[in-house]
């Protein structure tokens, strides 16, 4: 999706700057023209295999998750 | 002699003193070349020389809340473990307690796959029609504290209802994460424009397991590595791949990520930190919504 799929059940519009009140409707969706295609979707991928690839091969990047952060946090 | 004598006292006070303005020379050449500009080409050594330290801790973070197109999250988050796998990486996913509890009826392999600690973090994040959430808060107004923290554990030890907004008499919230995963997700993104809110938040959190939060404001999520708040460390970032000059995501441009993480570290290396003796920890947060997952 090109924007938050949830955007119109919970808001008045898709930039959501207007909130809903409950009940909600939950079969609210976005148009379909905000579906990516196959091949915008094999693309982004592409890329994004190429940054994990890169940033795995260089020795000055080490790759952490918040867990580890905590664990040097913890230590300094 | 006593001529020969002088000559030599004063042949080898001047060696002596040519020597001693020799390693002076030498030293200021060594100290003032290490705060020139290094060429792409020294980079690499330069940093390898003089910092024993990772110059850059980088994290792949991926949002999950998209409970409308659930087998399309599935399916983002499966390619991404494949990803990770394949280049032996770990991820982080921030998961709405929704998206826990859909993937847990519906796509049980997706939680075995998170639960994959050498590849995958679980943390948390809060989502509408969570009633901490800006513009969902009418369940909680004009509580007051100890009211506001009794309603506001319900929702982290309760199911949500995507439809009402209340809690339902279910298992769910931060608690059943906890509880399947085997510990307590490590990193919480809190949106509120109302810090008594929040702070109630933080505090039930914490009380479960809870140690980081993501900073959320004008200035993004950006924040020095040690900061804290509300007893929390801040999730450290000094910059993120997300945004273009424009506004615009990556994945909504043809912009290549591994290109602009070269960027972002050369700005940060030669502007943030000129020397790199300067250079300790820079923090680097990747945010991927490939299809809003």
């Amino acid at each position: 999706m090109k924007d938050t799929p949830w955007a119109l059940i919970y808001y008045t519009d898709i930039k959501k700057t207007t909130p809903k009140s409950p009940p909600y409707d939950l079969t609210q969706k976005l148009p379909p023209s905000f579906q990516r295609s196959e091949n915008e979707i094999n693309d982004i991928w592409l890329r994004y295999e190429e940054l994990v690839k890169k940033a795995s091969e260089d020795p000055n990047i080490e790759i952490v998750t918040s867990k580890e952060l905590i664990e040097k946090l913890e230590k300094k | 002699m006593k001529l020969k004598f002088v000559s030599l006292v004063i042949f080898l006070t001047i060696f002596v003193l040519a020597i001693a303005i020799g390693i002076v020379v030498i030293k200021g050449y060594i100290s003032q070349k290490q705060l020139l500009p290094i060429t792409e080409k020294e980079k690499p050594m330069a940093i390898k020389k003089e910092s024993e330290e990772t110059l850059v801790y980088l994290t792949f973070v991926i949002n999950v809340h998209d409970f409308v197109n659930l087998t399309e999250s599935a399916d983002v988050i499966k390619k991404a473990m494949e990803v990770y796998k394949k280049y032996n990486v770990k991820g982080e996913f921030y998961l709405t307690s929704t998206m826990w509890e859909k993937y847990k009826e519906n796509y049980p392999e997706i939680i075995e796959l998170l639960k994959d600690e050498k590849h995958a973090t679980v943390s948390y994040h809060i989502r509408p029609p969570h009633p901490v959430y800006p513009g969902f808060t009418s369940k909680i107004e004009g509580l007051n504290k100890e009211e506001l923290k009794e309603i506001l554990r319900k929702y982290e030890t309760h199911s949500l209802n995507l439809e009402t907004g209340n809690y339902e008499n279910k298992e769910g919230g931060y608690a059943l994460m906890k509880k399947d995963l085997g510990y307590a997700p490590p990193s919480a993104g809190i949106f509120s424009d109302k810090p008594e809110i929040v702070e109630t938040e933080v505090e039930i959190l914490k009380e479960m397991g809870l140690s980081m939060i993501v900073r959320h404001g004008d200035g993004g999520s950006l924040a020095d590595f040690g900061e804290k708040k509300y007893g929390l460390w801040i999730r450290p970032a000094d910059f993120e791949i997300l945004e273009d000059e424009n506004g615009k995501a990556w994945w909504n441009t043809d912009k290549k990520p591994a290109d602009l993480l070269s960027e972002k570290i050369s700005y940060f290396t030669e502007k943030k930190y000129p020397t790199l003796l300067r250079v300790n920890i820079l923090v680097l947060v990747l945010s991927m919504k490939i299809i809003s997952i």
